[in-house]
Order: C-alpha cells, then structure tokens, then sequence
C-alpha cells in the first residue's frame, strides 16, 4: 500500500480517511478556497503565459505522444500564478480532482491521470497521479521525475524542465510495464491490458 | 380382224415409230432429270453477290525518309546525377515509411493498466488522493 500523505499538512495516514484526522482536510473546503475551476485544456494550461507559441506546441506533441504510449493516461501540465501564501500541494489536489483534464467515467482506480502543476512566479511544481496509478508509481518516482526537471526549472527553461519530467515518468512506466510483462501468470500478474 | 401391230405390211414400221417415240421420252426425261438436278444451281447465281470487291485507289507511293540521324549520347554525368536523385528519393521514402511505422504503435508498443480493483477515496476526492511529490523554489528535495 502506498504511503498517503494529507496534501494541507502532510502527515501520514495510516488507512485512507475521507477527512484528515490531523487537520480536518477536506475537498470541499478547498472549493470553498479556490471557488471556480479556472479554464484548461487536456494537455497544456499555460494561465501565466510562460510558454511561447512554439513551445506550447512542441510540447502538446509531446504529451499527447505520451497518451498514445499509455491509453489510458492522461499527462497533463498546468502553468500558472498562484496568490501568495498558496500551498501548492492543496491546489494541485483541488485541481486533480475537479478539473476535467481526461475522461469523466476516470474516478477512483480507473484514474491513471498524471498532472503536474508548475507555479510559474516561484518555480515551485507538484506532480500528482490518479488513484489507478499508485499501485506502480511511488512517490519517490514522482521525486526522480520533478528532481531532474529541477535545474531546468529553476534558471527558467520551463519547457526543458516539462521535458525532462514528462520524459523521467515515460521511462519510468514503460519500465514498469516491461517488468510487469515478464511475470508469469501464475505469480499474480496483471491481466487487465496486454502488458 | 387382226390388230395393226400384227399385220403383215406395216408391222416393222410400228416398231420403228415406237422405238422413236421411246428415245424422244428418254431424252425428254433425261432432260428434265438434267434441269430438275442444275436448277438449284443457277437460282443461287442469280441472287445479289454478298461480297463485292469495294475498289480501292491505289495509294501514293509514301516519300522515302531520310534516314534518322542518330541522338547524342546521355552525358555520364547527367546519368549519375538522376541515380543519385532517385537513391536520394528513395532513402527519404524509406526514412519517411520507417518513422511512420515506428510510430505507429504496431507491435504492442502501447502500454495498457490494469483496472478493476476498487480504491479507497481519500478526502473525498474521486480522481486523486493527494499522491504527490512537490519541489520548492530554493530546495528540490521532496516535500513529503
């Protein structure tokens, strides 16, 4: 089971809980915080118009390469200016689950999203995965993925750091499912795909 | 009273005539037999020819050419050049073919989750459960 973390105070929760017994989180009281879903689109937001034209574009490529790699999955990325004093863990949480990023039936484990939000005034960035994919991805795969796109981030090459994250996670899946391939069938392997 | 046939004075006259009047039948039935067997004949010659020769002017006598003078040669030049075209296109069809084929997700080149199993939501969020990893301005270590 994968450890669960409160996105407000990030604490560890020993079993999954509709409200944080720390800290009384809840999703509603983050609607309440950012009220209206701003607009987006499947693959790439850029509401602090960072990007250029041509990165935009190469980047759209770029993800939606990534969902004909995995079906299933959805890579989006949302780039924007959060007010001050934001915790970037809550938004990105509020924005996982009330966007509208790929299919509406993906609730629950049929939900392989991935999405990373880049605030782009601090170059802080959160990348979260839908309830589908923490069976293969821990968080520290999550780490390796906005580790590598630190640097890039950081000295402002935003399309370089989304690269090299969007890339990390790519090899990181595919890993996983060529792993997940080569175990027989009578050792409890996944029988949901063509793996 | 004895029959003329008999009688003494004209009896080789009467077989003279009949013998006369037999050739005169043997001759007319023979050439009735003669008519009836070429009559046919001359009705199938008397109908319209069904092939006429059509006549046709004899052509003027086609002026003598002079013979063809004999093209230059393909420079070698010109012939290196055009292979190298056609390799050159060919190569870029190839390139183009073999791209597209990487592409194009043929060979289980998709990769596919399986689902099913029921997940306990967290903080009644549906899609998500706050699994994250977070990187900070200052510090690119994970904030969890």
């Amino acid at each position: 089971m994968p450890v669960m973390k409160c996105p407000a105070c990030a604490n560890c929760l020993d079993a999954p809980a509709p409200v944080c017994p720390t800290c009384e989180f809840t999703l509603r009281q983050l609607d309440t915080k950012f009220g209206t879903v701003p607009l987006h689109s499947r693959h790439l937001t850029d509401r602090a118009r960072s990007l250029t034209l041509d990165e935009v574009k190469r980047l759209q490529k770029l993800l939606q390469r990534f969902e004909e790699k995995f079906p299933q999955s959805v890579f989006s990325v949302f780039v924007t200016d959060l007010p001050t004093g934001t915790n970037i863990r809550e938004y990105t949480f509020w924005l996982a689950n009330r966007a509208r990023f790929g299919s509406i039936d993906a609730v629950g484990g049929e939900n392989f999203a991935l999405l990373l939000v880049i605030e782009a005034a601090t170059r802080s960035a959160a990348l979260t995965v839908g309830y589908g994919l923490e069976k293969f991805v821990l968080e520290d795969d999550l780490s390796v993925a906005l580790t590598a796109a630190a640097p890039a981030l950081r000295s402002g090459e935003l399309e370089r750091g989304i690269q090299l994250c969007v890339e990390e996670i790519t090899r990181q899946l595919t890993d996983i499912c060529k792993a997940a391939a080569t175990i027989p069938k009578t050792e409890g392997a996944p029988t949901g795909g063509h793996w | 009273m004895q029959s003329r046939r008999h009688h003494p004075k004209n009896g080789g006259r009467a077989d003279r005539r009949t013998l006369v009047k037999g050739k005169l039948i043997l001759r007319l039935a023979l050439m009735l037999l003669l008519l009836g067997v070429s009559a046919p004949r001359a009705f199938a010659q008397g109908g319209t020819p069904v092939f006429e020769r059509v006549y046709v002017p004899p052509q003027p006598p086609t002026p003598a050419r002079g013979r063809i003078p004999e093209s230059e040669p393909i420079p070698q030049g010109w012939i290196i050049a055009g292979e190298a075209a056609v390799a050159l296109i060919s190569a870029a069809v190839l390139f183009a073919a073999a791209r597209a084929w990487r592409s194009s997700n043929l060979f289980d080149r998709k990769y596919r989750f399986p689902s099913g199993e029921p997940t306990a939501l967290r903080f009644g969020g549906t899609r998500s459960g706050g699994f994250m990893a977070t990187i900070e301005p200052a510090k690119s270590k994970k904030d969890a």
